[in-house]
C-alpha cells in the first residue's frame, strides 16, 4: 500500500488515533509546496510565521467535516483545504502583510548582493536569471510561484487546487506567466546563447 | 514530468527551451534556499508538528472540554518548573463547539510576540489566554470568586514592558483605578 492509500484509509477511519496519524503524515509529505506557495504570496512574512500558520491549518484537518473522495484526490483535497484555511488565517491575523509587498523596496530579493553571495557560482547567465526572477517574484508573486511549482514537478491539477482554479485555467495562467517572464529574461537568454 | 493523473504535462515548449527551463529551475531553487524554503519538510518542523498533534489528541480525548482551570493549572505548573509559555493557540474547530481548547507551547525563550497578537472573539477564551500571557509576562494574577462570578485579577499592568503592552489591547478591558484588570471567567 503506498503512502497515499495508507493516509486516506487512516484518515477516513473512525478511530481518532488513526486520523491523527494520517494528519501527521499529510503534513510531512505534502506541506512543502504549500509553504513555497504561501511564501511567494506573502513575501513579507517570515518562514517561521508561515510554518506556524501552515501547521495550525494542518491541525485543523483533524476536525474538519469534509474528506477526500479517494486516495487519488487526497493530495488535491489537502492543498485546497489547507490553502484556504491558511490564507484565511493570514488575512485575519496578518492583514498588513499583503499590502506591504509592493512597499518592500530594497527587498532582499531585489538586491544584487542577494544573488552575489552564498551558492552563486558567478556565472553571468545564472546571476542574470536569478536577479530577474527575484524582480519577477517581487512584482508578480503568484505567477512566479506557479512557474516554480511546475518546474519543481507538481502536476497541473495539484497547482490548480492550490490556486483554486480549474486545470485549464491554471494551464493557461502558467503559460501566460512564462510569457510575461520571458521578456524580463531576454538579456539573460542572450548570455546563454553566447555561451554555447 | 507527469501530473497526478499520470498524463504527460504540456510544458508549452514555445515559451522556454528545456535548457532555459533547467536554468530557471536551478535559480528558483537557489532563491528558495535564500527564502528559507526547503524541498522536504525539515525534521524540526515535523517534530514541532507532532507535538501539536499530541496536544490536540490529548485535548480531544478529554471530551474536548479544556476549561480555564486546566489551562490555568498548566500555566502555573509551567512556572513551577521555570518554563515560560511562549505560545497559546485556540483550535478554532473546538471554538465552534464552545468548549475551547488550546495548544500551549513552552520554550526556553522570552514570551512570543505572536501570542500577544492573537485575536479571539470569545471573551472567555481571551481571558484564558490572558492568564497565560500575564503569567509569562511576570504579572501577578489572582483568582477571585464571589457569589455571582469567577474572575481573574491581573495586577500591575502599568509596569509592563513596551513589548507586553499589547496585553491591554487583547483584553479590551477597562483598567481599574489601581491599574489592575479583571477578566470574568464564569459563574460558580
Amino acid at each position: 500500500m503506498d503512502i497515499r492509500h495508507a493516509i486516506y484509509t487512516k484518515y477516513c477511519s473512525k478511530k481518532e488515533s488513526d486520523r491523527h496519524w494520517a494528519v501527521g503524515k499529510m503534513y510531512e509529505v505534502f506541506s512543502r509546496p504549500l509553504m513555497a506557495y504561501l511564501k511567494y504570496k506573502f513575501m513579507a512574512l517570515s518562514p517561521a510565521v508561515l510554518e506556524e500558520v501552515l501547521q495550525d491549518a494542518f491541525i485543523r484537518l483533524i476536525t474538519t467535516s469534509s474528506a477526500p473522495n479517494s486516495p487519488d484526490t487526497l493530495q488535491a483535497w489537502i492543498y485546497k483545504v489547507v490553502t484556504n484555511i491558511a490564507i484565511d488565517d493570514i488575512r485575519s491575523s496578518h492583514a498588513h502583510t499583503e499590502i506591504s509587498l509592493e512597499e518592500l523596496g530594497e527587498a532582499e530579493m531585489g538586491n544584487e548582493e542577494f544573488w552575489a553571495s552564498g551558492t552563486d557560482n558567478g556565472r553571468a547567465a545564472e546571476r542574470c536569471v536569478g536577479e530577474k526572477l527575484g524582480e519577477f517574484s517581487r512584482r508578480q508573486p503568484e505567477r512566479a510561484s506557479s512557474i516554480m511549482l511546475q518546474l519543481n514537478g507538481l502536476g497541473i491539477r495539484e497547482i490548480a487546487e492550490i490556486y483554486g482554479r480549474t486545470e485549464a485555467a491554471m494551464k493557461q495562467f502558467i503559460y501566460e506567466s512564462k510569457k510575461s517572464l520571458k521578456p524580463l529574461l531576454s538579456d539573460c537568454l542572450e548570455l546563454i546563447a553566447e555561451e554555447r | 514530468m507527469k501530473d497526478s493523473t499520470n498524463q504527460q504535462v504540456n510544458h508549452d515548449p514555445s515559451v522556454f527551451t528545456d535548457a532555459e527551463e533547467d536554468l530557471i529551475r536551478s535559480r528558483f531553487s537557489a532563491m528558495n534556499d535564500r527564502l528559507g524554503l526547503e524541498h522536504e519538510t525539515p525534521v524540526y518542523a515535523v517534530n514541532a508538528f507532532q507535538r501539536k498533534l499530541k496536544i490536540a489528541e490529548k485535548n480531544s480525548s478529554k471530551s474536548r472540554s479544556f476549561g480555564w482551570r486546566s489551562i490555568f493549572l498548566v500555566a502555573l505548573s509551567s512556572l513551577s518548573i521555570g518554563a515560560i509559555v511562549t505560545r497559546a493557540t485556540l483550535i478554532p474547530s473546538f471554538e465552534a463547539t464552545r468548549s475551547s481548547s488550546a495548544v500551549i507551547e513552552f520554550r526556553d525563550e522570552s514570551i512570543s510576540y505572536q501570542l500577544l497578537k492573537l485575536k479571539v472573539d470569545d471573551p472567555i477564551a481571551v481571558g484564558r489566554l490572558a492568564a497565560i500571557a500575564a503569567i509569562s509576562a511576570g504579572l501577578a494574577i489572582k483568582m477571585e470568586e464571589s457569589s455571582s462570578e469567577f474572575r481573574l485579577a491581573i495586577r500591575g499592568l502599568s509596569s509592563l514592558s513596551p513589548e507586553h503592552k499589547n496585553l491591554k489591547g487583547i483584553l479590551g478591558l477597562n483598567l481599574s483605578a489601581q491599574g489592575n484588570i479583571y477578566v470574568i471567567l464564569g459563574k460558580p
